[in-house]
């Protein structure tokens, strides 16, 4: 009884990840076998466009990509709220709006400010 | 539902293990992030939605991209570390492992029902849960300021 219903809840994701994993395997296999093979120590440097690698891949890079990290931290769990408020939204009606609209308003306010402050700049 | 929790459980704290045990930093910070979906399809298994989905967008989405970050902007020597703490952090992976495990072997009732819903949280956080709700959004906007700030005290 228990497996059972828990199989039953879990099918459609669990399908969802079988048919996944499916079409990955059936579109990688044909090329595996169609595919002449000439192992080449050349074949696994780093593709720069033809041309020997002059440094290792992994290195220092600038923090400035942080920037862009967290701004998109706060962006996604901006969303998140976003769903919370969509399924109830009928319900809750002009003040849920209003409340999520002050939300939104706060969070607009630092886009304003990052953008301002030419944090969305590369330079 | 029991037995489901205790794999999951168990290839969390696998995962967990792996994050100190692994030499390699980028490797820890694929096996956390695998340990946080972990976490998240315990909370989906519990009937948690709104929470298993938070825990897979924001933490194996985005905070397990800014992990990854934080490798890429440290120098190449800290990439691979001789772990000092690993014994203690072990401990701290048993310790945790206790907090994840205890609750599933004690659950004896049938966990789930519809508090989890992402339509109850919802109805909670516009009405009860109104201020902390609207606190959440000043909390997201010192995190913007903060980012602003730090990143632009090195252009100068």
């Amino acid at each position: 009884m228990g497996w059972i219903t828990l199989i039953s809840s879990w099918l459609p994701p669990l399908l969802f990840g079988v048919a996944g994993a499916a079409i990955c395997i059936i579109l990688m296999m044909p090329g595996k076998f169609i595919r002449p093979n000439n192992p080449n120590p050349n074949k696994n440097i780093p593709y720069e466009c033809a041309s020997k690698p002059t440094m290792e891949a992994v290195g220092q890079r600038s923090v400035k990509y942080f920037r862009y990290a967290i701004l998109f931290v706060v962006f996604d769990v901006e969303v998140i709220f976003l769903y919370a408020w969509a399924l109830i939204a009928e319900e809750i009606g002009l003040i849920g709006f209003i409340e999520l609209s002050f939300f939104i308003l706060v969070l607009l306010l630092g886009l304003a400010f990052a953008w301002k402050k030419r944090a969305l700049e590369w330079g | 539902m029991q037995s489901l929790m205790l794999i999951i459980s168990f290839l969390v704290l696998i995962s967990a293990l792996m994050v100190i045990l692994s030499e390699d930093m980028v490797h820890s910070a694929l096996f956390l992030i695998f340990s946080f979906g972990g976490v998240g399809a315990l909370f989906l298994s519990v009937g948690a939605q709104f929470l298993g989905a938070i825990q897979i967008l924001i933490y194996t989405g985005a905070v397990g991209v800014m992990m990854l970050l934080m490798i890429y902007f440290t120098s190449k020597e800290g990439k691979s570390i001789k772990r000092e703490g690993k014994y203690s952090g072990i401990v701290l992976v048993g310790l945790l492992g206790f907090l994840i495990l205890y609750p599933s072997i004690s659950i004896t009732r049938e966990v789930g029902g519809t508090k989890g819903l992402t339509q109850n949280i919802g109805r909670l956080l516009f009405s009860d849960l109104l201020i902390p709700f609207e606190v959440i959004s000043i909390v997201l906007l010192s995190a913007i300021i903060g980012a602003t700030y730090i990143i632009r005290r090195e252009d100068h």
